[in-house]
């Protein structure tokens, strides 16, 4: 009883101690400082249990500090508030603007916790400088103050004191925050339950993706494409209908153009969140998707049975025949000449600007596959790749161009007009004729033994299909190339909506291509049983008589016939040459089918 | 040679002639620092004049310890403030900026024969950044100041009653371009002229890029101003929207 008497009267004399203190320091602070401070509202206050001395340190001797010589140390709210003040330490304000906490905590004496919404209140404090009607009124402000607890609030965005200095440089600067802020309105567009309960769609993520502007950004180069924020503005987010919105035609066109300086009003008709699914949104999108979807089906089934087909009975007749076809003739005897220096050149210019191709745009069309972004460093950026692209795509241009021009050489030789259809149709020409689709069935024949394997002329119908393939190819992939690399120039001439259905096209058009010769012409002409591993004649020019006798028998007999396999025959290719197909050829053969499985490792996983 | 062919060679090095970069000779000798190297020639006592170029009451405001005071266009104290010895160690820094790309003090210093110039990369921001220490000779406490958007600013300029446009930008900028009837008194005077700004009018403060309106807001309500508001985003701002309208 005792005991427990003394320590309650001890307890009570050391809670009387404190207060009394504090009071008689805060009696000497208030008869100063009262016309400053509104000590009754700072007793009420957060901090209003503290005494002045707890924030307002180093006063040691009042008579000093009344005289003016013993002033207060600056306020150091780290004290307290360590892990803020150890993140504010790299916040926007702090380092562009030198605020302090006191200048957002205001007034700083009479600091009150936050009654009701604190999201609500935290974007009142913001909106005492950033203007309220830009940042409130519309979009995710109006949807916080009207209950919405999915709304963002400012911090939900730019952190509370943490906003980032993306970089000191401005350009840099702006690249990042279009990158951060990006993922920010992602991270809850692309939430499906999200989506669910505030009525939106998680496609429009999905969609941004599918977009030039999305996948470059997905690559991580933010610098020169549109995030979310450049057409639709940061905070002004109001449906296109109303004339402030940033979706509103007049203001997207200005959006466009700040990056599109050269562009008519109806590139607005671009839809930067496509969907090739939704046929009601998007209908020339959907068909022509649905168009290409069919084209490669249809391509691929048939080829890639054909390759099969004829793997397995060629694989057969090899071991029971022990057969293949000879590349190399014996020493000193002479070679026939399939292919002219020119040809060569102009395949193993092809075979670079198709290699350029695919390396540079494949980690564009798959941008979240893990080797885009290593591949688009090795290239420099997004930028370089682009250029070499470019470049890649114009010698393309200019090989067509010039085949097309050997082509009209070929059927109308020294301007002869006569017997261009003779020479269209005939055994020289790459045009496919009857004797095609006659040599197509007996090869199916020949696959199930329902007969021999069809005597073939100069060129082959898989030769010819390659050939003729460049014409429907390239007029598909180079113009829609053309669009994708000029659309405002474009927009004088075409809807905004063409460019989304060029990049379908081009996209697919890409995938047709480079699968179709790191598989079916691969295949036929390189890892079919009986020339594995390497066909070198496109390389060195040359191949041996009984080459020809084997591969091309129709052409040999019209040749001997005509008696002109004599001039046909050339010296057998030096070594020099030997070796640079064999390099050449084999390293192109290796580059193309690893990159075959990257590609069909991105498409498919 | 004939006429033809010097003709052509006479063209072509008048291009070049034009094209010679001869303004860079007044920058020679002016190198970049960064905040880490600037430390520790701090540290270890290294001999150097570090100069803050901004303002007078940014420099009040904040600034790296031991720091002069000497605002891009105060030329004319370069000669009492900066120590005479020519191969003197000169670093010089903005409060808010990488850079501030018209200050013509560098090219004093560099026409009165400094040597060594320094630029301290970032700024005070990076060194901030690199979480260095600053300090603060005395505070201007911010106030609350509204800011207002580009295209409101457009709009309010084309009603009768008309603000007060105060252009804090430096000479040189606001003569190459500025809104039409704006009052131009640079930061680094306004602690002096603040008293030629009429008390009755409301004032838009416009900056360079919207990091220096709010000082200026914040030391304009301690002389008695009220009715403010700031060009959100500055004269860069302004420009993006002239152009896109």
């Amino acid at each position: 009883m005792h005991v427990s008497f003394f320590i309650s009267v001890f307890i009570f004399l050391l809670g009387m101690i404190s207060p009394i203190g504090a009071l008689g320091i805060e009696a000497n602070c208030k008869q100063c400082h009262s016309d400053n401070i509104d000590f009754p509202a700072f007793y009420r206050s957060i901090h209003g249990s503290l005494g002045c001395r707890s924030c307002h340190e180093g006063v040691s001797r009042l008579e000093l500090h009344l005289r003016g010589q013993d002033q207060a140390n600056t306020v150091n709210c780290a004290r307290c508030h360590q892990s803020v003040a150890q993140k504010y330490r790299r916040d926007f304000h702090n380092l562009k603007l030198n605020m302090a906490c006191q200048d957002c905590h205001q007034p700083i004496h009479s600091l009150a916790k936050p009654r009701g919404n604190a999201a609500i209140s935290l974007m009142n404090s913001c909106c005492q400088c950033h203007p309220r009607a830009y940042y409130v009124l519309p979009g995710h402000g109006r949807a916080l103050e009207a209950g919405n607890p999915d709304a963002p609030s400012c911090a939900d965005c730019h952190g509370l004191h943490n906003i980032p200095l993306f970089d000191l440089s401005a350009e840099k600067s702006a690249a990042l925050a279009r990158e951060v802020y990006t993922k920010k309105c992602i991270s809850c567009h692309g939430n499906v339950k999200m989506a669910r309960r505030n009525k939106f769609s998680t496609q429009t993520v999905k969609s941004y993706y599918e977009t030039y502007h999305g996948k470059v950004l997905m690559a991580g180069y933010p610098q020169r494409v549109a995030g979310c924020a450049d057409c639709h503005t940061g905070h002004n987010i109001l449906p296109k209908s109303n004339k402030d919105a940033a979706l509103y035609p007049d203001h997207l066109y200005q959006a466009c153009k700040a990056c599109h300086p050269i562009m008519h009003k109806r590139m607005v008709k671009f839809d930067a969140h496509p969907n090739p699914q939704d046929r009601k949104r998007n209908a020339t999108i959907y068909w022509a998707n649905v168009f290409m979807v069919l084209l490669l089906a249809g391509v691929f089934l048939f080829f890639w049975t054909h390759c099969v087909l004829w793997w397995w009975r060629a694989y057969l007749e090899k071991y029971r025949r022990g057969k293949k076809i000879p590349q190399v003739s014996p020493m000193g005897e002479k070679q026939i000449e399939r292919f002219t220096v020119r040809d060569r050149v102009m395949h193993v210019l092809l075979v670079i600007s198709f290699f350029v191709l695919v390396l540079t745009g494949f980690p564009i069309k798959y941008a979240d596959a893990p080797w885009a972004k290593p591949l688009l460093n090795f290239w420099g950026g997004p930028k370089v790749a682009g250029t070499f692209h470019r470049g890649a795509a114009l010698l393309l241009c200019a090989l067509f161009l010039y085949t097309c021009w050997l082509s009209l050489k070929f059927l109308f030789p020294k301007g002869e007009k006569s017997g261009w259809l003779k020479r269209l149709f005939g055994p020289d020409s790459l045009f496919p004729n009857l004797k095609d689709f006659k040599d197509m069935a007996g090869m199916f024949r020949w696959f199930f033994r329902g007969g021999e394997m069809p005597k073939f002329d100069r060129w082959t119908y898989w030769e010819k299909f390659d050939f003729m393939a460049v014409f429907w190819g390239m007029t598909v992939i180079g113009l829609s190339g053309f669009i994708l690399w000029f659309p405002g120039i474009f927009s004088y001439l075409l809807p905004g909506w063409m460019i989304n259905v060029a990049m379908v096209v081009h996209s697919e058009e890409a995938f047709l291509a480079a699968i179709f010769i790191f598989t079916v012409h691969f295949f036929n002409n390189h890892l079919v049983p009986t020339k594995f591993p390497l066909e070198k004649n496109i390389f060195t020019g040359r191949y041996p008589v009984e080459a020809m006798k084997e591969e091309r028998p129709l052409e040999y007999e019209r040749m001997v016939e005509a008696g002109r396999l004599e001039e046909m025959k050339k010296e057998a290719p030096g070594i020099g040459a030997q070796l640079f197909a064999s390099i050449f050829g084999l390293g192109s053969l290796i580059l193309g089918i690893i990159l075959a499985f990257l590609i069909f490792w991105a498409a498919l996983f | 040679m004939s006429g033809y062919q010097r003709a052509i060679f006479s063209f072509i090095g008048m291009i070049l002639f034009c094209f010679t970069p001869f303004g860079e000779a007044a920058h020679a000798g002016v190198y970049y620092i960064t905040p880490k190297t600037l430390y520790w020639w701090m540290e270890y006592g290294e001999a150097f004049t570090l100069i803050n170029t901004s303002s007078y009451l940014e420099c009040l405001d904040a600034k790296i310890p031991k720091s002069l005071c000497l605002s891009c266009d105060e030329r004319e104290k370069v000669k009492t403030l900066v120590p005479p010895k020519k191969e003197a160690k000169i670093v010089l820094y903005d409060s808010t900026r990488e850079w501030e790309t018209f200050c013509p003090l560098v090219d004093e210093l560099a026409k009165q024969g400094y040597r060594q110039l320094y630029i301290l990369q970032g700024g005070l921001p990076a060194w901030k950044m690199a979480g260095f220490e600053t300090e603060s000779a005395e505070r201007i406490p911010r106030i609350f100041v509204p800011s207002i958007k580009a295209k409101d600013l457009d709009g309010w300029l084309k009603i009768a009653t008309l603000p007060l446009l105060l252009d804090i930008r430096m000479e040189d900028a606001f003569r190459a371009g500025h809104i039409e009837g704006a009052m131009n008194i640079p930061l680094s005077l306004l602690h002096r002229k603040y008293p030629d700004i009429p008390l009755n009018r409301s004032l838009v403060i416009i900056d360079a890029d919207g990091t220096k309106s709010l000082l200026a807001a914040s030391y304009l309500s301690r002389k008695g101003f009220r009715d403010m508001k700031r060009l959100a985003g500055g004269m860069v701002a302004w420009e993006k929207f002239r152009r896109a309208r």
